[in-house]
């Protein structure tokens, strides 16, 4: 019996240069997108800092206002 | 920041970025080293094995032992008794500002506690007694729920620790000081 399955895992194993039937449309053009990836760790750098240094700030935040200032257990 | 346009330029980003990975996990690191090597804080680790069966017959948790004592050297003990679905005593008077060694364990099945705005929490296993030192800052009333679930009465089972101020601190001849509960 035959689902339609080769077609599908055919359509998983398509190589990104050749786009799917219904993106023919899609305006933005790889090397537009190879343009903009290549801007992108800025953003990521200030994104995940940021994240990162409110994450160890929450922390240490915790760690200094609660946990020590509740005083020593032993 | 100009755009970062090469391979090279990619991996030296991802270089300082690993870099400043390393920087936080070494600074939490640091932060726990320090505290626990330097001012030595660490988690309540005493192990000390008790008959399950006869504890309200031995010597140190039998019923008039219970609570808070303070020995002539000053050092104040709390004994207390975790059992469904009570602590024995309810209310723990505790002086401000000292240190206090709080000594429990359970004649049945595992229970726990913590004090509500401190750090003192722990297991308390049938067979051991579970032993917290601590020394409580801030005066008034804190809550003490069971915090291992015991059984269906579980969510009554909660004691109050008193913490006293120094100038109001009082102890009976015998070193002990008792509360109450008034509602
Ligand atoms: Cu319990």
């Amino acid at each position: 019996m035959n689902f339609g399955l080769g077609e599908f895992m055919s359509n998983f194993d398509r190589s990104s240069d050749s786009p799917p039937p219904g993106d023919t449309l899609d305006p933005i053009t790889d090397a537009a997108l190879e343009d903009v990836l290549k801007t992108v760790p800025q953003g990521a750098f200030a994104l995940a800092g940021a994240a990162m240094g409110l994450l160890v700030l929450a922390w240490l935040a915790v760690y200094v206002f609660i946990f020590l200032a509740r005083g020593p257990i032993s | 920041m100009a755009p970062i346009t090469n391979e090279q330029e990619l991996q030296k980003t991802e270089f300082r970025w690993a870099m400043i990975v390393t920087g936080a996990v070494t600074v939490l690191f640091a932060v726990i080293g320090i505290s626990s090597f330097v001012m030595a804080l660490h988690p309540p680790s005493h192990v000390e094995s008790i008959d399950p069966a006869t504890v309200s017959q031995s010597k140190e948790f039998a019923e008039s032992n219970l609570g808070t004592s303070v020995d002539p050297d000053g050092a104040v003990t709390v004994r207390i008794i975790a059992t469904q679905f009570a602590f024995v005593p309810r209310c723990i008077p505790v002086p401000q500002g000292k240190p206090v060694t709080i000594r429990v364990t359970s004649p049945d099945v595992i229970h726990g506690f913590l004090i509500a705005g401190t750090n003192a929490n722990t297991m308390v296993v049938p067979g051991y007694v579970a032993e917290v030192r601590t020394v409580f800052g801030t005066a008034g009333d804190h809550l003490m729920p069971c915090h291992e679930f015991c059984g269906l009465g579980h969510s009554e089972m909660w004691a109050l620790v008193r913490v006293v101020p120094q100038a109001q601190w009082q102890t009976d001849a015998d070193g002990k000081a008792r509360c109450d509960i008034s509602r």
